[in-house]
């Protein structure tokens, strides 16, 4: 016999019928306040006379963290469900915890375990004042950092790191994943395990590191690249100051005016020299057994010697050395 | 007990006039919100750095945010906007791809005290966009900063066309005794030719005779213009900088909504006799709504013009010089001077210096423009300014102070789209009499026409009205009044001057709570 209104307002309720009744009370009530995505917003206050020093934990998440205006730092976390299941509204409550002292505030994600099978896709987006510094340590997840004063000082160990318009120095380092950076007002240093590095207008240079990867650089000041295995590739445009490059099997291209002096190697890979029109440079290239080819008109090679050429060009000027050792040298 | 019977009625008019007279006399502009120590150049002189433009707040309505190419372009322009102009084309102590030796180009810690662009005009009224944008923040209106930036102590901020801009490497300009020290930052029109004919153009305040950083030009022997002599013959107009901020939100109100929302008053305007009409392009007939008199049709346009006019860069949207003495240029300098680089030689793209292609300065400052921030209101006004929030609008200030416009409903940019604007500005030109009048017809509007002030950011401004006459708000409500003359039709402010004249001493006092909360 079904279960009426009527009987349950008769008031016969029997054990049955009331285990029923809270079985649909606690469905109603999950599907009142379970859902696919949830959202978590906070300001803080912060004063403009020091700077604003943020530490970001996360397990697993995106995080942004974003110049935005100066006096507050606001917090906005975005948790989307995966698959069917749902979040509670105080999902954010269960893995994020934020802490203030003064200008100083602490912002961490620990992984919920009673998530564990189901886990939400996090994103934090942190809009902050300009001068503020930034150390992060992110298990896993892209990390972007745009617009600050810095210093920066980002980790991870999975997930790509994009930091643009950073006025001090930047430390990035991840085991797995890429590394770009724009727009660095002080010097750089990246290191991969494996992964890319690119960057562009890095004015007080970058140390790069990979050990397995591509490095792209345009419009460094002084600069070292290092590809420490396999065939990974350096790409330099735009340097304007000193140059240590060294790659394995993988090709190594520089464009650029050779301001202050240059060293480049390689293991395997082909080095390729695009120098201007106009060039005043003392030029070393050799090449253990690999060909040495020269385009140009104001660089002659030497017969006798075809794996090795040394000389002033133009005036003379900064040392441009390049080695490898069973790769090819290019001279344009 | 008979005398104190008699003489009570005398007591209580003279108690009430006592306490009417004290709240007469209480009414006062609160001054600067949050104190001008503690904006641009308060906290300057204080060690601390002028805050950055805010970011455009997310679209209210959608909840859109800026994007990513969006803040790279925003961040690119805070740079170039802060950069300080060298006079020659490559005499910058920092050139664009030169080698790196210690000084920086992308120094966005304002004030830079060394060049790091170039094309600085032989005339100018500044030398650095952000000298004369720096209150509250970056960007803002015209403000005060420290006169030796850079130097360990810095000294107490003042007007910098007083001592900073003028005499900056050397620079040899005598400073007009319009410009003062702790004064508003004002440019210069001339409302006549020498030969009475209407000018109502800039006359740049500055040259580069003398400057010590340029060897290219030791034969530069410009002379300012006599401003004393035109000061005293009432034939200059001034001008004061306003805040950038919020300006790309006013950009993106269409014309139509301009027109709807004065429609809309248009029976309540009529009997206190207040008209208003759009100056309006010359080209395209659209209305133009930037400036002090509604004369720019566009923030790409005002960019242009403020690179040109401002600081004498010539660009793509204004590429002819306003001086061009060739003893004053410096034989290397290419006009127009700050452009998108298309040359087929690798000597001014840069092809092996700089392979990355990039917009010129004065294009980054334009969309550095369009997603600022409006300036912010008091986030906790005070009940007396939410009280006086009504009051203004009561009497009339909003008939021409429009508190709120909706941008375009669909527009390129997420977040600039179909969002209120709460600018407190009709964007039109209306007729202000003869005491504020300038005699400079601009577009269409006439010499005693000006556009409608935006209130946002009112609470943090030092000086107001086109010239920075005042620096009290009541006394700027009070110089909206102006009876007919000759020349000119009465104010068409006067009808709600007069009903804030009448009201109690509290209410005005609202008011101006009300507007500092902005």
């Amino acid at each position: 016999m079904p279960t009426t209104i009527n009987d349950h307002r008769s008031g016969r309720a029997t054990p049955t019928r009331m285990l029923e009744i809270a079985l649909i009370m606690a469905i109603s009530s999950m599907l009142c306040f379970a859902q696919t995505s949830t959202e978590y917003h906070r300001t803080l206050q912060v004063s403009n006379e020091e700077p604003a020093k943020l530490h970001i934990e996360i397990d697993r998440a995106d995080v942004q963290v974003l110049y935005d205006r100066d006096g507050e730092v606001s917090i906005h976390g975005v948790a989307l469900a995966a698959g069917e299941a749902k979040l509670d509204e105080n999902y954010f409550a269960s893995v994020l915890s934020i802490e203030q002292a003064g200008n100083e505030i602490t912002v961490r994600h620990r992984l919920d375990t009673a998530h564990a099978a189901g886990m939400p896709k996090l994103s934090l987006r942190i809009n902050v004042p300009y001068r503020t510094e930034v150390h992060t340590d992110v298990q896993q997840g892209t990390q972007t950092l745009r617009g600050l004063l810095g210093p920066v000082d980002v980790r991870s160990r999975k997930g790509d790191i994009r930091a643009s318009y950073i006025s001090k120095e930047v430390h990035a380092e991840v085991e797995s994943g890429s590394v770009d950076l724009q727009v660095i007002g002080e010097p750089v240093v990246a290191k991969i395990g494996v992964g890319n590095i690119s960057g562009q207008r890095l004015e007080k240079g970058i140390q790069a590191e990979t050990n397995d990867g591509d490095i792209t650089l345009m419009v460094v000041g002084s600069s070292s690249a290092r590809v420490i295995s396999g065939t990974g590739r350096i790409e330099i445009g735009g340097a304007r100051g000193t140059l240590t490059l060294s790659t394995d099997a993988g090709d190594l291209t520089v464009q650029a005016v050779p301001h202050d002096d240059w060293t480049l190697h390689s293991a395997m890979g082909t080095i390729r020299l695009r120098l201007p029109q106009k060039l005043s440079a003392v030029v070393e290239a050799s090449t253990d057994s690999g060909e040495l080819q020269v385009d140009r008109d104001d660089i002659l090679k030497d017969e006798r010697n075809p794996h090795s050429i040394a000389g002033r060009v133009g005036v003379g000027g900064k040392l441009v050395a390049a080695h490898t050792e069973k790769g090819r040298i290019v001279i344009q | 007990m008979k005398t104190m019977r008699a003489i009570a009625p005398t007591l209580a008019v003279i108690s009430a006039l006592t306490i009417f007279s004290s709240l007469a006399l209480g009414q006062k502009d609160p001054g600067v919100r949050g104190g001008i120590q503690n904006t641009g150049g308060g906290l300057q002189q204080q060690g601390i750095p002028i805050p950055h433009p805010p970011v455009i707040s997310p679209n209210p309505m959608t909840g859109a945010t800026i994007n990513d190419n969006e803040l790279a372009s925003f961040l690119e322009g805070i740079l170039r906007a802060g950069q300080l102009e060298s006079t020659c084309d490559d005499c910058a102590d920092v050139t664009d791809g030169s080698p790196v030796t210690g000084l920086g180009e992308l120094d966005p810690m304002f004030p830079q005290f060394h060049t790091n662009s170039n094309g600085l005009g032989a005339r100018h009224n500044s030398d650095q966009c952000f000298s004369c944008h720096a209150q509250p923040t970056l960007g803002g209106s015209g403000g005060f900063l420290v006169p030796n930036p850079g130097d360990k102590t810095p000294r107490q901020a003042e007007n910098p066309q007083f001592n900073l801009i003028p005499h900056r490497y050397g620079r040899q300009n005598a400073v007009p005794s319009f410009e003062k020290k702790y004064g508003p930052v004002r440019e210069v029109r001339f409302k006549r030719k020498a030969d009475g004919t209407p000018d109502g153009g800039v006359h740049q305040l500055w040259t580069v005779r003398g400057s010590t950083n340029d060897k290219t030009i030791p034969n530069c022997a410009l002379t300012q213009p006599d401003f004393e002599k035109e000061y005293k013959a009432g034939n200059l107009a001034f001008r004061i900088p306003l805040q950038m901020t919020g300006l790309g939100l006013l950009e993106s109100i269409q014309d139509r909504e301009i027109l709807a929302q004065h429609d809309a008053t248009a029976a309540l305007r009529a009997p206190l006799g207040i008209s208003g009409h759009p100056n309006r392009s010359g080209n395209d007939g659209t209305i133009t709504r930037f400036g002090w008199k509604a004369q720019n049709k566009s923030i790409t346009i005002f960019a242009g013009e403020a690179y040109n006019v401002e600081m004498g860069i010539t660009n793509e949207a204004f590429p002819t010089a306003t001086e061009e003495d060739p003893d004053c240029q410096g034989p290397e300098k290419p006009e127009p001077n700050d452009v998108v680089r298309t040359d087929t030689t690798d000597v001014r793209n840069q092809n092996f210096e700089n392979p990355l292609h990039i917009m010129p300065d004065w294009q980054q400052f334009q969309i550095l423009m369009r997603f600022t921030d409006g300036p912010a209101p008091d986030p906790n006004p005070s009940e007396s300014a939410k009280r006086g929030r009504d009051t203004f609008s009561r009497i009339g200030c909003s008939l021409c102070h429009t508190p709120q416009m909706q941008t375009a409903p669909v527009m390129n940019s997420a977040v600039l789209q179909n969002r209120p604007v709460n600018a407190f500005t009709d964007l039109m030109v209306h007729h202000m009499g003869a005491k504020l009048a300038d005699d400079i017809t601009q577009g269409q509007a006439g010499g005693d026409e000006f556009r409608t002030t935006p209130l946002w950011g009112v609470g943090q401004r030092i000086f107001f009205m086109h010239d920075g006459r005042a620096s009290d708000l009541l006394q700027a409500i009070r110089d909206h009044h102006s009876e007919a003359t000759p020349t000119y039709p009465a104010s068409e402010a006067n009808g709600v001057v007069h009903k804030f004249n009448r009201l109690s001493p509290q209410e005005q006092q609202e008011i101006l709570d009300f507007l500092r909360s902005l």
